[in-house]
Formats: structure tokens, C-alpha cells, sequence
């Protein structure tokens, strides 16, 4: 009951508001027509802009503290609601269900608070906005469909909320539709994910062709009967196991924007910020980890998915890394960096420790979100202006957006004391993630653990690097101007915003209430949520603690435990304060080797700017050769064949035909009776000639 | 003889009204009067029927020439409705059109008892009677507009050629006397060409009633010049009476359905794509209208054609489908004026949601379902004729049908795009006459509501269907 609770509760938020509170729903329920230059009518968004606001909130925060009472009573119970049965077709039986263990727990825990922040976060940051009821309601669907993926006992519930979240992740990226590339990035994030659900769902029909059930606890109890079963694939003998977990990979990889299938989530950042926060940071792009997660006892049967998975997230981890470090947007930076962290997860998760994984996607909700949120501020202070570039020295203006940035940051980078456990959320959680990568050794092991290290040199380096450069260096004059340039070519279509040029820092203020309180939130979060979680999650006993949750039949940690050299544990730290020095001497002692080094490996911070020139390839590769193929099934395939032929062609043929019998209706009588007599004799003459007697 | 009387007695009732009508007419009584006393007797026959059914089967009276079973009394009460629904749609229009004359509830009234005597005849001698009772008044009605040279074309149209499949009708009842040596329907046996001509024959004269393809060539011309209430009429309940006397000589036994089934084949191809066909350039909204009505019958003989209790169900099933949505859609094409004159152009449909939203709604909900689109009642229609044809193995006639069905559904829906999708041809006169809003919402709501329970109609439909197998 509780459990359907906290599900269920964000849906009806975002019913009413979706209902009650939009234009269109008003309209159907008043009849009215409603202008948006009836000053009349401004009031009465505001009173919808307000009743929306309290139908998704409120419902969003009784949930938050529903889960959190849930987490905390849940203690080793297992939760199973089964609410109805959904599908019913042959073997194939799906209900509708609410499962909840420690897993599910923290995962509503994760979801609830950051979501209930961003909701009071957006009523501040979207205050003014045409359709505020929309965006709500949006926002509180979202949510619904991220706590039933969470919650599902079955693979088609997963994939359902796996699809929801995905269309509101469309949804809010395009909110903003009257801009272009908010709708481009939206297709795109869209367009994306596909490629991913595609192996997703393959990977479901592969799990019941070969298990006969798509239900959690049947196949993760039964995978180890199946280790044998192999499938034929065009003459190769692949094993079935593994080929389930790769294709469920390629899922994971589409919605937690790793390697390859990690395009979509830059671009991602047209949305508000508040859905940067939410969707593309705390939640739904750590859905792919979570879903490895939950069937870790499954991957735990399959070395090379499993080694798969650690080697596409060390890599993704340096290559968003390297990205970040050049990119001048500060939403995208953090979005590399987002990018970058949940290659961290994944890495974890491909050297069997689900449980730093998930400790890593807790603490890394919170200090995302906290990155965005504050750099939403920053954003809000300077007119939606978004360049870092014409930012600068904004420290004095804005202190509070500023120390939220830096905790942020620093809880990102992993700031603590190894020895003492005190330190930010980022630091146990990667602590525990380099450590795991460490004790699990062999080449996989060993490959990991390097890339994570290096991983964490350019952590510190881009994160310090957007804070200097934003906050404590004076404005670049000649680099603003070319910023200022840029973004109003960009936008010069379809602009929302009034970008009058406020070029001075005079009218700077901090944000309103709205938005400072989820800030502190999200603080604690970011000081705490490592000290506090780290015993349970990674600790000794942590076994115990999951339940049966994550396989913990080869976790690394717990093998190592207590037999990690020092070196191990300080690694990450150094290799942070090395990045931080980096940036120390690039920004404050010495700028002007910055610019030397820029020329100097000009092909490199080029390859850097592009972002590895992924996009440029699938441009060339994929986008264009399908445009083409599109074009000519479109013109010879379609228009020339099918149409000409069928509709067209039967329409132009139709046409004709009532021609002819249109001619036959002369309007004379004596045509008429003729037409009579011949059906008669045609009729009589058939009648004769097929009757037998 | 007077035993049998109590089976006539819902006729006498209504032709002793009828004439006492007639009367009134004469000696002074206003139209409303005479309508509301017709509608009144149509009301009294109507539960006559609902109320007194025969006991069990089949009941014959005056040395066979007269029955009453199930069949009989479903399609009386359909027929019943029908002419209701005619007198209730005309009102306003033959008031606006200054063509209130009090004998048309009266014609009206005859042409019914002579459709009710068609259901219920049983001998073709009684067949041939009905039918010249039932279309003497109709060739009258079609003529009404006295003044208007198209009205009196389509009048002179309709007699000469319905002389015409009268005699073509009479001359196949000779034929079968001749050959068979009875006129009785449970006598006759298809064994020799002769009866079997005469058959054809006399389906064919029927065909006419129904405007069956290909001898459906006066209905555009009569259905565009006749006045639209008498449209109406012609469009809802002549051709029940000729649908039921035609299945009756039909499934007389296994052996005429096999002899002749090839005569509905026939009549049911040629409408369906006579039907689909010529309606697509058409710019009239009655003339659509006519095709629509042979285009449907049509399919309603290809449910008939199967030969089977469930044929006949769903050609049953389907007319009175057709006769509501007709209702409905006449209802709203006797309420377009402009300027106080009669629309009868489709362009004058154009934009007409503008200003028009609901009825615009019920006409698309009604052309939604007269294009058998789900999940209106049209749909359901469609299915049971398909589902029966294709039982009876007639599959090719079920697979023109779906392609004709499609050809149809082009102008029904261009109809709605018409509607909603043009630009308007500015507003309509308001407001429209209470009964019209009535037929027209009652319509459309039937149509709709079908889905709720189309176990109903179908039940009785069955129970009508099973009393001639």
C-alpha cells in the first residue's frame, strides 16, 4: 500500500496539473476560448500557474518522505504488491506489480528527494513561464514512470517505465519548442535512445526464448541452470547468457549516455536546468546502472558482458573527462561530467561491485543535482546566458550560488581524508569504486583502475576550471564578446528570452527562495550522503545489508576488505589534487602557458572542442546515408511506386470509373429503361444459361 | 375467413384511420391535427404488433395469402418507425416550403399499409397488390412540389418506370402460375426454367423497389428532384418492405436459394460498385444520397445473399442501421437553409463546424458510422454482413465489398473534411426546429450507443430471421 503510494502519488500530481491546469484542459472543461492578450487572462494563468504548482509539489514531497520512511522501516522485508495483471497471452504472463527491496529503496529514495527538490527549484527557476502546468506536469510524470521502472518485478514493467521516462526525458528537452535546437535535441536524445531500447527489447525476447518468463525472481533464480545454453548466430555458437546481458547492455548504454550512444546527452542540455538536474544528472541516465544492477546476478554468470561493461565505463569516463575540459557551456560541462561519472558506475558494476555502484549513483544524485541546480542560479542571475566564458569574477555577486558550486564540485572531485572516512559524498563513493577496480584485479581490473585515475586528474581539473573561470577570474573581454556572439547566433531565430544586453553585473542577484532552499537540501545531501551511507553500502557487512538485491558472489571489495594498501586508498585523493594543481597553475600562477598550450596542441584541443568528432561521424555515417536512404524509398519507393500504383493510382482509377457511370445517368427516360431492359436480359440470359434441370 | 380477421386487424385499424384521415382532410381539419392523428395510429399499429405476436411460427390466414411470423412483424415495426420518423422530419420543411397540404400524412399512411401487406403477404398475387399500394402514393409524393418541373419529372420518372418493373413483376408471377400452377409462397417449387425465369422476374421488379443495381437508374433523378421529406421517406422504408418480400421468395427452400442465389449476386456486385463508383463526383448532397442508398443496399443483399438465418440477420441488422443513420442525416439535411432557402449543395457544407459545432458533430459521428467506421454502429453493420457472406463461402462478393466500402467511405468522409476542414461558406439559419434537433440527436446517439449493446438489436434480428428458416 505504502509502496503504491509513493508510485502512484506523482502520477495524479501530473494528472490534475496535466488536466485541470493547461491551456488545452481548461479549454475543454470552460468551452472558452482563451487569448494570451486578454489581460484578464494573465490572472488567470497565474491562479492555474499556482494550482498546478501545489497539485505536483505537495503530492512530490509526501512521496519523498514516504520513501524515506519506507527505506528506513523497510529493515530486510521484501515489499511484493501485485496491483493487476497486465498481459495475458500464451506462457507469457506479465502483471502489473510493485516490488520493493533494499534496491528499490534507495533507488525511491534517490528518485523522490531530488525530484521533490527540482519540483520547489522549478517553481522559482520557471517562474514567468507561458505554460508552468505543463512543465509540472511533465516533471511529475516523469517521476512516475522512473518509480515504476524502479519498482517492476518484471522486464516488461521495466521497459514500460524504461520508455516513459524516455518520452518525458523528449518531452522536456523540447520544452521549449519554439526553439530549434531544443526540438533538434530533443529528436535527437529520442532518436538515440532507440538505438539502445532496440537491444533492449531484444534482450527481453531473449530472456523469455530462453527462461519461458520475464519475471525478476524467475530468471535471476534459474539463470545458473542456463550457463550451457548457447544460440546459433549466423554459424557462431554464442552463448545465450551472454548475449541476453550484451543486448541489455546496449539498452543501459542508450539511457546512461555511455560510449558511443552518448550523443544525445549534451544536447540534452536545451531543456530548463531543473530537467538537467532531474532527468539528464540524478535519475533517469543512472536507470541503465540500475538495471544492471538488478540483474547483477545474471551478468555475474557472464565474464565478458561483465568485462564489456567495465571497459565501455572506464572509457566513457575518460572520454567525457577530456571532453569537459575544453567545453565552454557550463550546463554541457557538467553534462560531461555526468556523462563521465556514470562511466564510474558502470565501471563498478563491471568488476561485480553493484554495491559501490549504486553508492556511487546515490551520492552522485545529489552533488549533480546540486552542480545543476547551481549552475541553474548562475544561469537565472545572467538572463539564460550560458557561456562560462562571459561569465567572470561573479563570486561577489552571487555567494550562495557560488558556495554551491564549489561543494558541489568538491563532492564531485571526492575531497576528503582517506584514513579518517571524512570527507564529501564523492569521496567514499569513488574511493569505493577505485578500490573495487583495484581488488579485482587481472587486466581488466588493472585497465580500469588506470583510466578511473585518470579519470579523477580531469574530474578536478574541469570542475575547478568552470569555478575559477566563472566565479574568480575577471571577464575575458575579447572571449565574452565571441560567447555574446555565438549564442545570438544561435538563438537569433526563436528567441524566448530577453537577452537585453545586460552587459554589466549590475542587476546580478541571487535567485529567490524558491530555488535556494533545494540548494541546502541538496547540500546536506552532498556533505553527508557518503559518511552516512558508506557503512551499509560498501562496508563489511554489506552483503547482509543488500539482501540478496546485488549478487555479491564476486564483490571484490569484500574479498580485499581490510587488505587495501594505503597507496590504494590515497590514489584517488592525489590524483585530484594533481588535477587541482594543473588548474591552479593554468588559471592563477601561470594564465599565459594556457593559451601557449592551446596553440601548441591545437589539433588536440580541436579533437576536444568536437568532442571526438563523434557527432561529425554518425553525421557522415549514419545521419546523412539514412536522410538519403530516406529520400529514395521516399521518392522511388513510396511516390513512385506504391502510391503511383495503389492509392494514387486506384484513386485517379475510381475517379474515372464514376465518370463512365456518370454518363450512363443521362436523365432521359428512354436510357433509363434500356439500362432496365439489358440488366434484365443480361440476368434472364445468365440465369439460363447456369441453370441445370 | 373471419377467423383469420385478427391477423388484418392492426391494418384495419390503420386504414379505417387512414380513411377517417382522409375525411377530416376534407371537411377542415388542420395539418397538425392529421399528423399527430397519424403519427397516433402509427403508434396504435405499432404496439399491435409489439403486443399481440402470433403465438408460435408462422400464422396464415384467407387460404394462405396472408401471414404474420416473426419476420412480419420486425419489419412492421421497423417499417412502423420509419414512417414516424418520415412524418416527424417533413413538418418543418413542407411548412417553410409552403407544401403543408393535408393529404400528405395520408399518402403517407397508405403507401404504409401497403408496405406492411408486403411483409406480410404470402402469395404473390397478395406481393403484387401490396407493392401497387405501397408505390401509388409514393409516385404521388415524389410529385409533390407541384409547381417545380423537377418534381414533377422525378414523379413521371418514378411512375413510368416503376409501370415498367410492374409488368416486368407480373409478368414473371404469370410465368411461375403458368409453370408451377400456384401462386402460394409455400407451394412453389424451383424445378423447371419456366418458374425459375418467373422468378427472376419478379425479383427483379422488386430490385426496382429496392433500386438494386442495375435497375436503380430513376433513383438519383427522383431522390435529387422529389421534395427532401419525401427523400427522406423514399431513403428509409420503401426498401425495407421490398428487402423482406425479397428474402421471403428467396429462402422459400434449400433449392431456390441455390437456384437463385446468382440473382443476388448479382443485384449485390452491381450495387456495391455501382454505388461506390458513381457517387465520387457528385456535388448534390441527395444525389450522394441516392447512391449511398444503392451502394448500401447492395450489401444489405450481400448479408441476404448468403441464404442463411444468419444472411438474412445481418441484411436485417444492417437496413435498420441504415434506416436510422438515414434519420439522422436527413434530419440535418432538412435543417440547412440559408436565407430561409433549402441547401441541397455540398460546398454549402463547407466550414460548416464553424458555426455549427454540434450539428457538425452529429453529422460526422453519422458519416463516421455510415462509412463503417469503428466504433459506430455502421461499423458493426458491415461486419455482420461480411462475417455472413463469407460463411456462405461468397467470398469474392465479400472482398468487392470491402473494396467498394473503402471507395465509399472516400465521400463520406470528404463529408467531415467538408466540414471541418474548408473554408466556411458562412453561417446557416438558426434555429433549427426542435423535432429536427430531436431525429437528429436520437440518431446519432443510437448509432453511438450501438456499442453498448448491439446484442439487442441483434437478438431480434435473429428471432426475426430464424421464423422464415
Amino acid at each position: 500500500m505504502l509502496a503504491s503510494l509513493i508510485v502512484l502519488l506523482p502520477l495524479v500530481g501530473s494528472l490534475l496539473a496535466g488536466i485541470l491546469a493547461t491551456r488545452g484542459g481548461i479549454r475543454a472543461f470552460t468551452s472558452a476560448e482563451h487569448d494570451t492578450h486578454n489581460p484578464r487572462d494573465t490572472r488567470a494563468f497565474r491562479g492555474r500557474d499556482i494550482f498546478a504548482a501545489a497539485v505536483t509539489t505537495v503530492p512530490m514531497i509526501l512521496s519523498a518522505l514516504l520513501s524515506c520512511f519506507l527505506y528506513l522501516t523497510l529493515g530486510d522485508a521484501v515489499i511484493h504488491e501485485t496491483l493487476f495483471t497486465w498481459i495475458r497471452s500464451g506462457a507469457l504472463e506479465v502483471s502489473w506489480a510493485v516490488y520493493v527491496d533494499r534496491l528499490t529503496a534507495v533507488m525511491f529514495c534517490v528518485v523522490t528527494l531530488v525530484s521533490a527538490a527540482v519540483h520547489v527549484y522549478s517553481l522559482g527557476y520557471m517562474r514567468g513561464d507561458r505554460s508552468l502546468p505543463r512543465f509540472m506536469c511533465y516533471l511529475s510524470l516523469f517521476t512516475f514512470f522512473m518509480l515504476s521502472l524502479v519498482s517492476a518485478d518484471n522486464f516488461l514493467q521495466m521497459f514500460f517505465g524504461w520508455e516513459g521516462v524516455g518520452l518525458c526525458s523528449y518531452l522536456l528537452i523540447g520544452y521549449w519548442h519554439e526553439r530549434g535546437a531544443a526540438n533538434a535535441a530533443a529528436v535527437k536524445a529520442f532518436v538515440v535512445n532507440r538505438v539502445g531500447d532496440v537491444g533492449f527489447a531484444l534482450g527481453i525476447a531473449g530472456v523469455f526464448a530462453l527462461f519461458g518468463t520475464i519475471e525478476f525472481r524467475a530468471v535471476l533464480g534459474e539463470a545458473g541452470e542456463h550457463t550451457a545454453a548457447t544460440w546459433n548466430l549466423l554459424g557462431f555458437d554464442v552463448p545465450a547468457l551472454t548475449a541476453i546481458c550484451l543486448l541489455l547492455f546496449v539498452g543501459a548504454m542508450g539511457k546512461s549516455a555511455q560510449l558511443g550512444l552518448h550523443t544525445w546527452l549534451p544536447d540534452a542540455m536545451e531543456g530548463p536546468t531543473p530537467v538537467s538536474a532531474l532527468i539528464h544528472a540524478a535519475t533517469m541516465v543512472t536507470a541503465g546502472v540500475f538495471m544492471v544492477c538488478r540483474l547483477s546476478p545474471m551478468f555475474e554468470l557472464s565474464a565478458f558482458a561483465l568485462g564489456v561493461v567495465a571497459i565501455t565505463g572506464a572509457l566513457t569516463a575518460i572520454f567525457a573527462g577530456t571532453v569537459a575540459l575544453v567545453q565552454n557551456d557550463i550546463k554541457r560541462i557538467i553534462a560531461y561530467s555526468t556523462c563521465s561519472q556514470l562511466g564510474y558506475m558502470f565501471f563498478a558494476a563491471g568488476v561485480s561491485a553493484y554495491g559501490a555502484a549504486i553508492f556511487h549513483l546515490t551520492t552522485h544524485a545529489f552533488f549533480k543535482a546540486l552542480l545543476f541546480l547551481g549552475a541553474g542560479a548562475v544561469i537565472t542571475a545572467l538572463h539564460h546566458r550560458q557561456d562560462i566564458r562571459a561569465m567572470g569574477g561573479l563570486a561577489h555577486a552571487l555567494p550562495l550560488s557560488c558556495a554551491a558550486l564549489w561543494l558541489g564540485s568538491l563532492a564531485l572531485m571526492g575531497v576528503g581524508i582517506p584514513g579518517l572516512t571524512l570527507g564529501l559524498a564523492g569521496f567514499f563513493s569513488k574511493d569505493a569504486i577505485l578500490e573495487a577496480g583495484w581488488a579485482a584485479g587481472g587486466f581488466t581490473g588493472w585497465l580500469v583502475y588506470v583510466l578511473g585515475l585518470a579519470a579523477a586528474v580531469l574530474t578536478a581539473f574541469y570542475s575547478l576550471r568552470l569555478l575559477f573561470v566563472v566565479f574568480h577570474l575577471p571577464q575575458d573581454a575579447a572571449a565574452a564578446a565571441s560567447a555574446r556572439a555565438e549564442e545570438e547566433a544561435a538563438h537569433a531565430d526563436t528567441d524566448t528570452h530577453e537577452h537585453d544586453a545586460h552587459d554589466e553585473h549590475d542587476d546580478i542577484r541571487e535567485p529567490s527562495r524558491w530555488m535556494l532552499y533545494p540548494l541546502g537540501f541538496l547540500s546536506i545531501g552532498a556533505i553527508f550522503a557518503g559518511a552516512y551511507l558508506h557503512h551499509d553500502f560498501v562496508g563489511e557487512h554489506a552483503a547482509e545489508f543488500w539482501h540478496g538485491a546485488l549478487s555479491y558472489a564476486h564483490d571484490p571489495l569484500a574479498a580485499a576488505h581490510g587488505h587495501i594498501p594505503f597507496w590504494v586508498k590515497l590514489s584517488p585523493v592525489a590524483m585530484g589534487v594533481v588535477g587541482a594543481i594543473a588548474a591552479v597553475l593554468l588559471y592563477f600562477v601561470m594564465p599565459a602557458r594556457r593559451a601557449a598550450l592551446t596553440t601548441k596542441f591545437a589539433r588536440a584541443h580541436r579533437f576536444l572542442m568536437h568532442k571526438w568528432y563523434f557527432d561529425e561521424i554518425y553525421n557522415l555515417v549514419f545521419v546523412r546515408n539514412t536522410w538519403r536512404a530516406g529520400g529514395l524509398f521516399f521518392r522511388g519507393g513510396d511516390k513512385g511506386t506504391i502510391d503511383r500504383f495503389g492509392p494514387d493510382g486506384a484513386s485517379l482509377a475510381a475517379s474515372q470509373w464514376g465518370k463512365c457511370l456518370r454518363i450512363l445517368q443521362s436523365g432521359y427516360l428512354y436510357h433509363y429503361a434500356l439500362a432496365m431492359l439489358a440488366g434484365l436480359v443480361l440476368l434472364m440470359g445468365w440465369m439460363l444459361i447456369q441453370a441445370r434441370f | 375467413m373471419i377467423d383469420s380477421l385478427y391477423l388484418l386487424l392492426p391494418l384495419i385499424f390503420m386504414s379505417g384511420m387512414t380513411l377517417a384521415l382522409l375525411l377530416m382532410g376534407s371537411f377542415g381539419s388542420d395539418y397538425g391535427g392529421i399528423r399527430n392523428m397519424a403519427l397516433f395510429s402509427l403508434l396504435v399499429v405499432g404496439a399491435t404488433y409489439m403486443v399481440a405476436r402470433p403465438p408460435t411460427g408462422a400464422e396464415f390466414g384467407f387460404d394462405g395469402l396472408f401471414m404474420r411470423d416473426g419476420l412480419s412483424d420486425f419489419s412492421a415495426i421497423l417499417i412502423l418507425v420509419g414512417l414516424a420518423f418520415a412524418l416527424l422530419l417533413s413538418d418543418s420543411w413542407l411548412r417553410r416550403e409552403t407544401l403543408l397540404r393535408r393529404e400528405f400524412p395520408v399518402l403517407v399512411l397508405f403507401s404504409g399499409i401497403g408496405m406492411l401487406l408486403m411483409v406480410s403477404s404470402s402469395n404473390l398475387m397478395t406481393l403484387y397488390l401490396a407493392m401497387e399500394l405501397q408505390s401509388l402514393p409514393l409516385y404521388v409524393l415524389a410529385a409533390w412540389r407541384t409547381r417545380d418541373l423537377l418534381s414533377n419529372e422525378a414523379g413521371l420518372k418514378y411512375f413510368v418506370l416503376g409501370s415498367l418493373a410492374s409488368g416486368i413483376m407480373l409478368f414473371g408471377m404469370s410465368l411461375v402460375y403458368g409453370f408451377s400452377g400456384t401462386l402460394a409462397f409455400t407451394d412453389l417449387t424451383l424445378d423447371n426454367a419456366g418458374t425459375v425465369a418467373g422468378m427472376t422476374l419478379v425479383m427483379i421488379g422488386l430490385g426496382f423497389k429496392l433500386s438494386a443495381s442495375p435497375f436503380h437508374m430513376w433513383t438519383p433523378d427522383v431522390y435529387e428532384g422529389a421534395p427532401t421529406p419525401v427523400t427522406a421517406l423514399f431513403s428509409m422504408v420503401p426498401k425495407v418492405a421490398a428487402l423482406v418480400a425479397l428474402a421471403r421468395l428467396y429462402v422459400l427452400d434449400a433449392a431456390s436459394v441455390e437456384m437463385l442465389q446468382s440473382v443476388l449476386w448479382f443485384l449485390a456486385f452491381l450495387s456495391m460498385v455501382w454505388g461506390a463508383f458513381a457517387a465520387l463526383g457528385q456535388s448534390q448532397i441527395k444525389r450522394l444520397l441516392a447512391y449511398s442508398a444503392i451502394g448500401n443496399i447492395g450489401y444489405a443483399l450481400m448479408g441476404l445473399a448468403s441464404g442463411t438465418a444468419l444472411g438474412l440477420e445481418s441484411a436485417l441488422v444492417y437496413i435498420t442501421i441504415y434506416l436510422v443513420t438515414m434519420a439522422g442525416v436527413f434530419a440535418i439535411v432538412l435543417s440547412m437553409r440559408r436565407d430561409g432557402q433549402p441547401l441541397e449543395a455540398l460546398d454549402d457544407l463547407r466550414g460548416f463546424s464553424e458555426h455549427h459545432p454540434v450539428v457538425a458533430l452529429l453529422l460526422a459521428v453519422l458519416m463516421f458510422s455510415a462509412a463503417g467506421i469503428p466504433p459506430f454502429a455502421g461499423f458493426f453493420a458491415k461486419v455482420y454482413v461480411f462475417r455472413a457472406a463469407l460463411d456462405a463461402g461468397l467470398i469474392f462478393l465479400a472482398v468487392f465489398g470491402a473494396i467498394t466500402a473503402v471507395v465509399a467511405a472516400f465521400y463520406y468522409l470528404r463529408i467531415v473534411r467538408l466540414m471541418y476542414f474548408d473554408e466556411g461558406s458562412g453561417a446557416h439559419d438558426r434555429p433549427l426546429s426542435p423535432t429536427l434537433s430531436f431525429v437528429m440527436f436520437l440518431a446519432a446517439a443510437l448509432v453511438t450507443g450501438f456499442l453498448l449493446s448491439p446484442s439487442g438489436l441483434v437478438t431480434v434480428a435473429r428471432l426475426a430471421a430464424l421464423s422464415v428458416f
